[in-house]
């Protein structure tokens, strides 16, 4: 496997920084196949990945519900029938090992914060997190509640925040539009410094 | 049996136990001493009509005030609220009791005899009392919190608690490690 950097360093879209050094060829097959040995394979390879991993990530974006709170409703909300976030190829799913991004839906508690640390470090990588809510975004109403986390990005590494308490469907839709967006252009997670 | 009749049975249960017995908006409300609550609620359980169901209960906090020029100190209590209920009949008792705060233990700034021996569905009501108020239920099978963290340092719905003294994981100086790495 050619010692190629790419990464969000690069300006590339698969995350290899997040992959252990004796990672097998298999995770990451377009970098270990004929293609990459070629003159210029580096160049095909990120033009190849821009081109199907990335468009292929942001039209299937299957998320891990973490309903929290009243914004889990609006969520539940989202999936159904009216809105029917299926048609965008966003699909619940009930296991963090399924997903590629995670919505953080309601009050994050001091209590909870480890869950969801850990239920975000089970997800595989490229992952992405959506903040529902003034909760999630920064504690909301309950900021100085003794119990509430101020915002889960202190937790996880947030990418898109979607504001509302809570969010109507639209707005949430719109947040997976501005992921989509994100995605596309190669972005990584970032979270504004506080 | 309509709101009158029962509180009418229960006046004539605890007519020797408890400090008050009346009927306010269609509530019936017992106050006792905190000594006779046990003798109270057991009253309440059997009878008819019984009131089987232990719906809730809760605390109210009022902390000690210190002396000042205008008034006297006053020494701080805690008023413990219990409702059962005879879920066939549709009514319910509402049970109050008053204990001092005791200043010298900070840690269970009241004491009540535990209902869990006569309600054992009082259990996890009682654990939630303890985690937010503190109260030390005596004679409880298995008091330890329920809601907070274990290692919580404080009951937070206490009036004179203060929550800062936790150590807190994740707080805008201390937040997960890759997290601030990112930034």
């Amino acid at each position: 496997m050619a010692e190629v950097e790419h990464g969000p360093a690069a300006g590339g879209l698969i995350r290899t920084d997040a992959l252990p050094d004796d990672a097998p060829e298999w995770v990451n097959p377009l970098r270990s196949s004929v293609l990459a040995k070629l003159p210029m394979g580096d160049v095909a390879c990120d033009w190849l990945e821009r081109l199907i991993w990335t468009k292929a990530r942001a039209a299937s974006l299957w998320p891990m519900t973490f309903g929290l709170a009243c914004c889990a409703i609006e969520m539940m909300c989202t999936f159904a029938s009216r809105f029917d976030l299926d048609r965008f190829g966003v699909f619940p799913r009930a296991s963090p090992r399924q997903s590629d991004v995670i919505i953080v839906s309601g009050t994050l508690t001091h209590k909870m914060a480890s869950r969801l640390r850990r239920l975000y470090d089970q997800m595989p990588e490229p992952k992405y997190v959506i903040s529902m809510g003034s909760c999630a975004n920064c504690g909301g109403p309950f900021r100085a509640g003794y119990h509430v986390v101020r915002g889960v990005d202190l937790v996880v590494p947030v990418d898109v925040y979607v504001p509302g308490c809570p969010p109507r469907p639209e707005a949430l839709l719109q947040g997976f539009e501005e992921l989509r967006k994100k995605i596309k252009a190669g972005v990584g997670p970032v979270s504004p410094v506080r | 049996m309509d709101v009158e009749a029962a509180a009418q049975s229960v006046a004539d249960r605890l007519e020797d136990l408890a400090v008050d017995v009346a009927l306010e908006n269609g509530h019936i409300t017992v106050l006792c001493r905190p000594d006779e609550l046990l003798r109270v609620m057991a009253a309440l359980k059997g009878g008819e009509p019984g009131f089987p169901y232990f719906s809730f209960m809760t605390a109210v906090d009022y902390p000690p005030k210190p002396a000042s020029e205008e008034a006297a100190g006053e020494a701080g209590r805690c008023d413990l609220v219990y409702h059962v209920a005879a879920a066939l009949e549709g009514v319910g008792v509402f049970v109050t009791t008053s204990v001092p705060r005791t200043g010298a233990d900070p840690v269970h700034p009241a004491r009540v005899p535990s209902v869990a021996g006569i309600y054992p569905g009082a259990q996890w009501h009682e654990r939630e009392c303890f985690d937010l108020f503190g109260v030390d239920f005596e004679g409880h099978p298995d008091l330890r919190r329920i809601l907070l963290p274990d290692d919580w340092v404080g009951h937070p719905l206490l009036k004179d608690d203060d929550p800062s003294v936790n150590d807190l994981e994740y707080t805008p100086e201390r937040r997960w490690p890759e997290v601030a790495d990112q930034r």
